[in-house]
């Protein structure tokens, strides 16, 4: 069992349709705009600005409103405008689902029950899954880095949907890794995913429309997120005075080839970009 | 003409140098330059003498380590901050005893690095 995003749970068991679900999410999206599209449409905020902060946001872990107090671009005052009229619109994905009338009020509260034992399965199989694992630490290091990450770079949760297995290596049809030595020690951080996931992380990370990213530019977006993950877990799991080397990213070897390995924890993932194969070793 | 001041940006990945050329335009950049690797880098810097170079740390051929001792031994005065993922103690003192003004880690924070690289050029 592996853990999904509703959207997605319910989207396998035929709950939904595709159509019902892009529907869906359109909807979601629309009823709870980012905080500087708010921003923007009320006047308060040019393009420009918001993006310097959504930028700032990517490298910081920061709330937009934060800082955009502290660059004096937005007051308390126009701060509690955005923030009341960003939680007065928003809605959950189930309400919308009720709303179009995909579901009864009913029928989502037993969805939603499904889900919720779905996701304690998958977490309690995970747990299983790495503990007592020699990477167990670095494995966790990196969950988190990718759930801290994720919506930051790419605007999308992210989250451990269980142990990989070998239908979800072989699927990865692209694979960036970067490793570093440490004295004696070697580190390595993977991801794995379909090209259409590729695509879609490498749009979102540089915020330019499929057409104008090509395979080749998606690659490297991928080995740069791949890159930035490293440096979270190193910063995370070695000591501050730790020496080491890193090599550029690659993407010689498969998923496949870098779990076979034997020295490497494959992990399954799920984030609203696609889903991917997180690899540590 | 512009008066903006000028970088050459230096990175192996074609998407970070997107990325950081985009955020540099933001700071009031003007990029005159980029360089997929510190040979590039190094040629490059001869030829486009920018105010200051934006360089990654790992990269194929020639890293940006040795990209920077090269730089600095043509010109002395060359402003070079480094912009890496990694940031082992020993990479940023190495770098900053071999004469990078800076040390910057990824991903980006714009403020920083428009602080950082304003004060380089100052």
């Amino acid at each position: 069992m592996a853990a999904k995003f509703l959207g997605q749970f319910l989207l396998e068991r035929g709950t939904l349709t595709p159509a019902q679900l892009l529907a869906a999410l359109d909807a979601q999206r629309a009823s709870n705009p980012l905080l500087g599209e708010l921003a923007i449409h009320h006047g308060m905020l040019d393009a420009s600005q918001a993006r310097r902060i959504n930028e700032r946001q990517r490298a910081e872990d920061r709330r937009f409103g934060d800082i955009a107090l502290e660059m004096g671009w937005l007051s308390e005052g126009q701060l509690d405008v955005l923030l009341t009229a960003q939680k007065k619109g928003r809605k959950l994905f189930g309400q919308i689902l009720v709303e179009q009338g995909v579901l009864t009020a009913e029928q989502l509260e037993t969805e939603l029950a499904a889900h919720r034992r779905d996701l304690d399965e998958a977490n309690h199989a995970l747990a299983l899954g790495i503990a007592g694992h020699p990477l167990a630490d670095v494995a966790t290091s990196a969950i988190r880095v990718c759930n801290r990450l994720f919506p930051r770079l790419l605007g999308s949760q992210c989250q451990a949907a269980g142990i990989a297995h070998d239908a979800a290596l072989e699927a990865c049809e692209v694979t960036a890794h970067v490793r570093i030595a440490s004295g004696s020690d070697a580190m390595l951080v993977g991801v794995g995913c379909s090209r259409a996931t590729m695509q879609a992380m490498a749009c979102a990370l540089l915020s330019l429309p499929a057409e104008q990213c090509d395979d080749e530019l998606a690659v490297d977006a991928l080995g740069e997120l791949v890159n930035v993950l490293m440096g979270y877990v190193v910063r995370d799991t070695l000591p501050d005075d730790a020496a080491y080397r890193a090599q550029p990213p690659s993407t010689r070897l498969s998923a496949a080839d870098l779990a076979a390995t034997g020295r490497t924890l494959a992990l399954a993932m799920a984030s609203q970009r696609g889903d991917f194969v997180l690899i540590v070793g | 003409m512009t008066s903006r001041p000028t970088v050459l940006l230096c990175d192996d990945s074609r998407a970070l140098r997107m990325l950081a050329a985009r955020q540099l335009d933001d700071c009031g950049f003007h990029v005159v330059g980029e360089a997929g690797n510190g040979h590039e880098a190094v040629s490059q810097y001869q030829a486009l003498k920018p105010d200051v170079v934006l360089m990654d740390l790992v990269m194929p051929e020639c890293d940006g380590k040795q990209a920077l001792g090269r730089i600095l031994a043509q010109d002395p005065g060359a402003r070079v901050v480094i912009l890496s993922s990694l940031g082992a103690q020993s990479d940023i003192e190495e770098c900053l005893k071999l004469g990078a003004r800076s040390y910057l880690q990824k991903p980006i924070d714009p403020e920083v690095m428009d602080r950082v690289l304003h004060e380089a050029v100052a």
